[in-house]
C-alpha cells in the first residue's frame, strides 16, 4: 500500500508543481499573488470538456484550451490589474481584485456548465503496470512524465530564451530592465499566458487523472499548489517542484494512514507551518528591506 | 470662515451631520426601532434581519481589513465558530441563548488569535491565504466531527432565544430588536476603539508598517487585536444567526459566506463605519430585490470586488474628510503657544550614545565596517560622506531594522544591540527617513499622535470605557502634538492629509513626528534634502532651537551648508570606514575627506600639468 500512496503523491504533486509555477512566474514579476489562477486552471478543464462534447478529438480540445485559458490570463491581467499599476494602488487592491476575478470566473462555470460533477475520460489511461512489483498505474507515470516534461519546457523558456531573460530582467528590476528598451508591458503579457497556459494543461491532466471536472475544481487545487510553491519558495520554479511532490506525497500519505476526509487539510498545515517557520520557503532567499 | 460657509454642497452636507451627529444617530436608532412596526411581510423583516446580521459580521472584518489593511478571506469561520458553539451549548448541555453568548464570543476570539499569532508576522497576501486555509480546515472538522458537530446533518431545531420568558421571534419582533441591539453594540464598540491610540495604530500599520514600528507601535500586538475583536464579533452574529436560522450545517458558511462579507466592506468603504451598514443593505437586499439576476448573484459580487478596486477603492461611503479634525474635549489649539518645552538636561558632556566597533555586512560586503563614534548629549553631530557610505545602514542598525555582525552599540552605558526596534524607541531614540515615510492618508495632526503612541499609557479597557485617564491623556497628548507642530511652523496645516503637503513640509512633519515619540536622541537622514535655501534655513534654526532645549541630534546630510554651520562634531564614512572626523574646520581642510568627495588626482594627470 505504502508504494501506492507514494507512487499516487508523487503523480498528483507533479500536477501541483505544473499549477504552482504559475503562481510563481506571475509572483516573480509583479510581487503578486494571483489568486485567480486557480479558477483560470477550472476554466482550462471546462474548456477541453467543452470541446469532449462537442465530439471533437481530446488533444484538439487541449490546444484550443491552452490557447484559449492563456488568453484569459493575458486578458485578466489587461482588464483588472493593469490599470492599478498604473494608478500605483496599493498592493492590498490587486489582491482583492484577484479574489474577485476568481469569483467571477468559478460562478460564470457554474452559470454555464452547472456546479454538478461531470465525468471526463482519462485520455492516457493504458492499465495498469507493474515495475518490479511495484503497483504503478499508467495514469500515474503519464501525468509524472507529461507534468515533468512541460516544468522543463517551462524552465528552458525562463532560462534559455530571449523572453526568458527579459521576465529574469524584469523580475529582478523593474525599472532597470524598463531602461534597456525591455518592453515590460508585454513580458508581463506573456508571463499571464504563460502562467494560463499551464494550468489549462495542469487542469486537463488532473481532470483525466480524477475523470471528475466541475467549476470549484481550482479552489483546493489552487490553494495546494500555493502551498507548494511557497513551500519551495515563491518565485523559484525548481522549488514549485520541490514543494509540489511534498505537498501531493503529504496528503496522500495523510489520506492512506489518517483518513480520507482529512486529506484536504494536509497541504494547509504544511503550508500555515512553513508560513511560521520559514515564509521564504526551502531555497527562498531572505530579501533586504531598503528603508 | 467656516466650511459651512466656503465648502461644497456635499461638504456642507457632512459638517451638518458631524455637528449634529447626536440629533442624527437618535432620529436613525428610533427608525430602526419603529420599522419593525410599519412591516408587516415578514419576509420583509428577514430580509432587515440578515442585513443587520452582515452589517455586524462587515463592521467585524472592517477592523483588520479596513483599518489596518489585512484582507482576512476566513471570517466566515469565526462566524461558523460562534454559530455552533451557541447552537451546541444551548441543544446539548442546556444552556439559555445568553448565557452561551459570551462562549460564543470567547471561542471565536479564541480562534482568531490562534490564526492571527503565527500568521500576523507575515504579510498581505500570505495572511489572506492562511486565512482561507485556515477557514477550511475549520469547515473540514464541522463536517468530519460527527460526534459533537453532528457532521454534513447539522444542527437542528435550534431553539429561538428567549428574554426574562419571552421567545424572541421574527413574529413579535424580538428576533429584530436583539439584532439591533447586538449590531449598535458592535458600532458603538468599533467607534470608541478606531477613535483612540488604538485606531491610530491600526491605521499606521496600514499605511506604512515599518514607519509604525518605527514609532514604536508593537504591530503583531495589533494586528492581532485587531483579528481577536474581529472574530469575537463575528462569533456573536453567529450565535444570533445559529438561533435565528434554527439549523445551521457546514455549508452555512463557506467561502461564499466570507466574499460576501469582504464585499460589504469594500463596497461601503474599507476603514469607515458608516460604510458597513450601507453595503450590508445593499449587497443583502440585492438578490432579493432583483431575483431575476438571482444566479448571476454570486458573479456580481465578484465584479463589486473588481469594478470598485479600480473605480473607487475608497468604497462608496469612503472619502477624506475636508471639515476639521474633531479635537478630544478640553483641548483647544487655540490657546497653546508654540514654546516647545525642554527636555531634562544637566547640561555636562557625557556621551548619550556610544558606537564601538560596529560591523555590518550584506552577503560578503561590509556596508559598515569597525566603525565608532559617539554622541554627546545636547550635541548636534553629523555624519557625512559620499552616496553609498553606510550612513544610512547606520542609522537602521541604531533603530534596530538591522542587526549587527560585530561591535557594540551603548544607549545612556545600556547596551541596545538585539533589542526590538520599538523598544529602542522606547527607550528614547527616534528617526526621520530618507525617502519621507509617513501615514499619508492621516492628517497631520494624526501623524503627530501616532509619534505620541509610545508613551500614550491608558490600555484597551480604558479606551473601550472612556475612562477618566484615557479623557486627560487624549486631551494632553493631542495638545503636545499642537504644541510640536506649531513650534515646528506646520500649525496651520494641523488639519490636512500629510500626503497633500509640499515636500518640505513633509520633511519638517516626519521631524515632529519623531519629537512626538519624546525621544532624546533624534536621528535626522537627509532633513535639508529637497529643500530650498530658504526652508533648509529654517529647518537649520529649528534644529538648533531642538539642541537649546536639550535634545541630542544625530544627522546625516549632504547640504554642506546645513553641515558647516549646524554641526558641533562631525564623522566622515567613506565604503563603510570611518575616514575622519573633527569640528567643521578640521573636515573642511581634511585631505581624505577631500579625495573621497572629489576623487584623488592620479600620477598621470599630475604629470599632465607640469
Amino acid at each position: 500500500m505504502f508504494f501506492q500512496y507514494v507512487f499516487n503523491g508523487i503523480a498528483v504533486g507533479m500536477a501541483y508543481a505544473l499549477v504552482a509555477v504559475g503562481y510563481s512566474l506571475v509572483f516573480g514579476i509583479l510581487r503578486l499573488i494571483n489568486f485567480s489562477h486557480g479558477a483560470v486552471y477550472a476554466f482550462g478543464a471546462h474548456v477541453v470538456l467543452l470541446f469532449i462534447g462537442l465530439r471533437y478529438p481530446i488533444w484538439i480540445g487541449i490546444l484550443v484550451s491552452i490557447f484559449l485559458t492563456g488568453i484569459l490570463g493575458v486578458l485578466i491581467d489587461k482588464f483588472a490589474l493593469a490599470p492599478l499599476r498604473k494608478k500605483k494602488s496599493l498592493p492590498i487592491a490587486s489582491l482583492i481584485t484577484t479574489i474577485g476575478v476568481s469569483y467571477i470566473i468559478q460562478n460564470l462555470l457554474m452559470i454555464f456548465f452547472g456546479s454538478e460533477r461531470k465525468s471526463f475520460p482519462n485520455f492516457f489511461d493504458m492499465g495498469g503496470l507493474n515495475l518490479a512489483n511495484v503497483p504503478v498505474t499508467s495514469s500515474q507515470l503519464f501525468l509524472f512524465v507529461i507534468s515533468l516534461l512541460l516544468l522543463l519546457v517551462l524552465t528552458l523558456i525562463v532560462k534559455k530564451t530571449r523572453i526568458g531573460l527579459a521576465m529574469q530582467a524584469v523580475e529582478q528590476n523593474t525599472k532597470a530592465a524598463h531602461l534597456m528598451g525591455i518592453n515590460v508591458n508585454f513580458v508581463i503579457t506573456f508571463t499571464f499566458f504563460l502562467g494560463g497556459a499551464s494550468a489549462a494543461i495542469a487542469g486537463a491532466l488532473m481532470a483525466g487523472y480524477y475523470q471528475l471536472v466541475y467549476p470549484t475544481m481550482g479552489f483546493l487545487v489552487g490553494l495546494k499548489a500555493f502551498a507548494a510553491a511557497i513551500l519551495g519558495g515563491i518565485g523559484i520554479l525548481y522549488g514549485s517542484v520541490v514543494g509540489g511532490l511534498v505537498v501531493g506525497l503529504s496528503e496522500s500519505l495523510a489520506s492512506g494512514y489518517i483518513g480520507g476526509t482529512y486529506r484536504d487539510a494536509a497541504a494547509f498545515v504544511i503550508l500555515i507551518i512553513i508560513l511560521i517557520i520559514k515564509p521564504t520557503g526551502l531555497f527562498g532567499k531572505k530579501g533586504i528591506s531598503k528603508v | 470662515m467656516t466650511i459651512l460657509q466656503t465648502g461644497n454642497f456635499w461638504e456642507r452636507v457632512e459638517m451638518f451631520f458631524v455637528r449634529h451627529r447626536l440629533s442624527v444617530i437618535a432620529l436613525l436608532v428610533l427608525l430602526l426601532l419603529g420599522l419593525p412596526l410599519v412591516t408587516t411581510p415578514s419576509y420583509v423583516k428577514r430580509i432587515y434581519v440578515l442585513i443587520m446580521i452582515y452589517g455586524t459580521l462587515a463592521l467585524g472584518l472592517n477592523l483588520p481589513t479596513g483599518y489596518t489593511g489585512q484582507v482576512s478571506l476566513g471570517n466566515a469561520a469565526f462566524f461558523a465558530i460562534g454559530a455552533y458553539t451557541s447552537a451546541l451549548l444551548v441543544t446539548k448541555a442546556g444552556f439559555g441563548f445568553f448565557t452561551a453568548l459570551p462562549f460564543a464570543a470567547l471561542l471565536a476570539g479564541v480562534a482568531g488569535l490562534t490564526v492571527g499569532l503565527p500568521s500576523l508576522r507575515l504579510s498581505g497576501s500570505y495572511l489572506s491565504i492562511v486565512t482561507l486555509g485556515f477557514a477550511e480546515i475549520v469547515r473540514m472538522i464541522l463536517a468530519n466531527w460527527q460526534t459533537v458537530t453532528n457532521g454534513p446533518m447539522g444542527v437542528k431545531n435550534i431553539p429561538r432565544p428567549f428574554f426574562f420568558g419571552i421567545e424572541l421571534s421574527l413574529r413579535n419582533n424580538g428576533a429584530y430588536y436583539l439584532i439591533l441591539a447586538i449590531l449598535l453594540f458592535t458600532a458603538l464598540l468599533c467607534y470608541v476603539v478606531v477613535r483612540s491610540k488604538i485606531g491610530r495604530a491600526f491605521v499606521a500599520i496600514k499605511e506604512d508598517e515599518l514607519a509604525a514600528t518605527m514609532m514604536g507601535i508593537k504591530t503583531v500586538y495589533y494586528k492581532v487585536l485587531a483579528f481577536v475583536l474581529s472574530a469575537a464579533i463575528s462569533g456573536v452574529a453567529g450565535a444570533f444567526y445559529a438561533h435565528f436560522m434554527r439549523y445551521i450545517d457546514p455549508n452555512s458558511f463557506t467561502f461564499d459566506t466570507s466574499i460576501l462579507i469582504l464585499s460589504i466592506v469594500i463596497l461601503g468603504g474599507m476603514g469607515t463605519l458608516r460604510g458597513m451598514y450601507l453595503g450590508a443593505a445593499l449587497l443583502v437586499s440585492f438578490p432579493e430585490v432583483l431575483r431575476f439576476l438571482d444566479r448571476y448573484r454570486f458573479v456580481f459580487y465578484g465584479l463589486v470586488l473588481v469594478l470598485m478596486m479600480r473605480f473607487r477603492p475608497q468604497g462608496i461611503l469612503g472619502w477624506q474628510s475636508k471639515i476639521p479634525y474633531r479635537f478630544p474635549s478640553g483641548a483647544d489649539p487655540e490657546i497653546i503657544d508654540a514654546n516647545l518645552e525642554s527636555v531634562p538636561f544637566s547640561g555636562e558632556k557625557t556621551p548619550l550614545i556610544e558606537v564601538k566597533n560596529v560591523v555590518k555586512r550584506f552577503g560578503g560586503l561590509a556596508a559598515v565596517s569597525d566603525v565608532s563614534f559617539y554622541v554627546d548629549r545636547g550635541e548636534i553631530v553629523s555624519i557625512i560622506g559620499p552616496n553609498g557610505a553606510g550612513k544610512t545602514t547606520i542609522f537602521n542598525i541604531l533603530t534596530g531594522v538591522y542587526e549587527i555582525d560585530g561591535g557594540e552599540i551603548l544607549f545612556k552605558n545600556r547596551s541596545i544591540h538585539g533589542t526590538k526596534p520599538q523598544d529602542i524607541v522606547k527607550m528614547g531614540v527616534s528617526r526621520t527617513f530618507q525617502n519621507i515615510r509617513l501615514f499619508p492618508n492621516m492628517r497631520v495632526i494624526e501623524n503627530v499622535l501616532v509619534g505620541t503612541h509610545i508613551n500614550t499609557r491608558y490600555g484597551f479597557f480604558d479606551a473601550v470605557f472612556r475612562t477618566e485617564g484615557f479623557r486627560r491623556e487624549e486631551r494632553a497628548k493631542t495638545e503636545r502634538a499642537v504644541k510640536i507642530l506649531k513650534s515646528i511652523g506646520l500649525g496651520y496645516r494641523m488639519h490636512d492629509y500629510a500626503k497633500n503637503l509640499p515636500y518640505g513640509e513633509q520633511r519638517r512633519l516626519e521631524i515632529a513626528r519623531a519629537i512626538a515619540t519624546d525621544a532624546k536622541l533624534i536621528l535626522l537622514d537627509e532633513p535639508a534634502a529637497g529643500m530650498n535655501p530658504q526652508e533648509s534655513n529654517n529647518l537649520l534654526e529649528f534644529v538648533r532651537l531642538l539642541r537649546d532645549r536639550g535634545y541630542t541630534i544625530l544627522l546625516i546630510e549632504h547640504d554642506m551648508n546645513v553641515v558647516m554651520n549646524i554641526s558641533d562634531r562631525i564623522y566622515v564614512l567613506d565604503y563603510g570606514k570611518l575616514i575622519a572626523q573633527g569640528l567643521p574646520s578640521e573636515i573642511a581642510t581634511n585631505s581624505k575627506v577631500i579625495e573621497a568627495y572629489l576623487g584623488g588626482v592620479s600620477e598621470h594627470a599630475k604629470h599632465k600639468r607640469t
